[in-house]
């Protein structure tokens, strides 16, 4: 069983490449952080100031705005179904509902491709971010970056925050992808839930709305109650697992395969 | 006895309440043999193979080798190779790729790859990505999934589609080969008739979602060659049929052919010996041959 899940895996991972999804993980990772240091370097003048205190901490803080505000949401709703639309859209499900695999192995296999995809787009991020700032002082000498050590443990937290606060979106998305072969459907659902989470960000019980917990755990949240950061780290980790289950149920009581 | 691989018992399935896709349909496949699927399109042949792969949730009475189908399935589907409508096939991968993702579901060795390309001849396209592939490759290619894990049952939807002439040749000959080297048992589902005739040892024919004929090939020409044609052969087919067109339906086809409709086989010597007595010179009486194509045109339009 644990060698079949295995294989499982390895061969979901072989679809991946080459394909958009596997793409869009690389150019979403790198994206923020060339504009960035591309802004820190044209503007020098209006950046380097705000940047001489805490070089690291402000490059860092200016990369996750953009990444927790929109771009990591963004990113998620497009990848859960490119990755599905792997089998969509070779008209492939009949075959791989056709291999002597339980749903589950289909099932999960294919999600923990998905999780390690996000994971790598975290860590490529991350790896940008660092590479992009030594790049800005290697051009532009009056930058600290390459003479500072990098803040690597808030890194770490802070990755791992957004990486809880993301498992909930991630799932849902996973879910409803499987549930249309039409690709537009989980994309536009997903987009409409998201801009809609902002819409309603003042209500108090904001932290069970999935689709904004991102915005939440990076954000300072004036208004909002003190716990709510907290709260979404459960509130996120119940989603996901809602989520997962439904996603099991879709693929294993789908009536056509 | 031959054991049944595949026994369905009123088999019935649809989308919609009220419109039945397949309806009543107990098929029966036989150890050993090539079973011809046949119909025309939008017959249910697709939908009845993909409820005997679980494709679709039926929970009727579907065994396989067997085993019922809704407590064995994995057991079932690592016997049963299948090809089902068209190949699926990842196209930004290679054709070695995409039976290395295949390899790895059905857990068997790396050597089988190379061996399936080989029996079906695409070894020379083999790391070329298979979104540039012609539709005959693809089928081959969808043909060597289906082998890969050397099952000792086949299910095949039109294997020969889009190939040309000489694919359909190599195609054949491969079923044909599978069939009597490898000892496999084949479903396979078409509307090329004249190809199926070649390689069928049994045959079903499904119209409308039933179920019209199912036995060996063999018979089934004799289950309908008694009301076929009759053919005569005469210099004077005019005073022929004046003689038969009291008792039978004789049409003049031109001035040395002669057909009867609808009769069977104990009136034929009859009709002879009836033209023989009153001097009429033959040149030729038959039935006219049956060949699929003719047997299965009559049944669908039953």
């Amino acid at each position: 069983m644990t060698s079949t899940f295995l294989n499982s895996t390895s061969a979901e991972l072989i679809k991946t490449r080459n394909t958009p999804a596997f793409w869009l993980t690389i150019a979403g990772a790198a994206l923020i952080p060339f504009i960035n240091a591309l802004k820190s370097l044209l503007r020098a003048d209006y950046f380097r100031p705000r940047m001489a205190e805490d070089p690291w901490g402000t490059f860092i803080e200016y990369n996750w705005q953009i990444a927790a505000g929109f771009m990591l949401t963004m990113y998620v709703i497009l990848l859960a179904t490119l990755i599905i639309q792997i089998e969509f859209g070779n008209n492939a499900w009949k075959q791989v509902y056709a291999t002597p695999r339980t749903y589950a192995e289909i099932y999960f296999s294919k999600f923990l491709i998905l999780i390690a995809l996000v994971l790598l787009c975290f860590l490529l991020f991350n790896v940008f971010i660092v590479a992009f700032g030594w790049f800005t002082s290697a051009i532009d000498p009056s930058y600290q970056f390459a003479k500072l050590p990098v803040p690597w443990y808030y890194m770490l937290t802070t990755s791992y925050k957004m990486i809880v606060s993301i498992l909930g979106i991630v799932s849902i998305q996973f879910c409803l992808s499987l549930m249309f072969n039409n690709f537009a459907i989980p994309i536009g659902i997903g987009l409409v839930l998201f801009t809609s989470g902002f819409m309603i960000r003042q209500w108090e019980l904001i932290y069970l709305y999935p689709y904004i917990h991102p915005f939440l755990v990076y954000f300072k949240n004036p208004g909002l109650p003190a716990s709510t950061a907290t709260n979404v780290i459960w509130a996120s980790w119940a989603w996901t697992a809602i989520a997962v289950f439904g996603g099991y149920l879709t693929v294993a009581l789908r009536r056509s395969r | 006895m031959t054991q049944p691989i595949i026994h369905t018992q009123g088999l019935t399935f649809g989308f919609d309440k009220g419109h039945r896709i397949v309806d009543n349909v107990s098929l029966q496949v036989n150890k050993g043999s090539i079973y011809c699927f046949l119909g025309p399109n939008g017959a249910g042949k697709t939908t009845t193979l993909r409820l005997l792969l679980g494709l679709l949730s039926s929970n009727q009475d579907i065994q396989l080798f067997g085993k019922d189908l809704t407590t064995h399935r994995l057991e079932i589907l690592s016997r049963t190779g299948t090809l089902i409508e068209q190949p699926s096939l990842y196209g930004h991968l290679t054709g070695y790729m995409n039976l290395e993702i295949h390899r790895l579901a059905y857990g068997v060795a790396k050597s089988r790859i190379e061996a399936v390309l080989e029996i079906c001849g695409i070894s020379y396209a083999a790391r070329q990505k298979v979104g540039s592939y012609s539709m005959g490759m693809r089928q081959r290619l969808g043909i060597c999934i289906a082998l890969l894990h050397d099952p000792e049952l086949l299910i095949l939807d039109e294997p020969t589609n889009g190939l040309d002439p000489e694919g359909m040749i190599e195609v054949r000959n491969l079923i044909i080969s599978l069939n009597r080297d490898f000892k496999k048992t084949l479903l396979i589902s078409s509307h090329l008739l004249s190809e199926m005739e070649r390689i069928a040892t049994d045959v079903g024919i499904i119209r409308s979602g039933r179920l019209l004929y199912q036995g060996p090939k063999s018979e089934l020409y004799s289950v309908v060659e008694p009301t076929g044609l009759f053919r005569i052969e005469s210099p004077r087919t005019d005073d022929a049929r004046a003689l038969l067109c009291s008792d039978y339906d004789a049409q003049k086809v031109d001035d040395s052919v002669l057909m009867i409709s609808n009769i069977n086989r104990d009136s034929a010597p009859r009709i002879i010996e009836l033209l023989v007595q009153n001097k009429i010179p033959l040149l030729g009486a038959g039935f006219e041959s049956q060949n699929l194509e003719s047997i299965y045109l009559k049944l669908i339009s039953k």
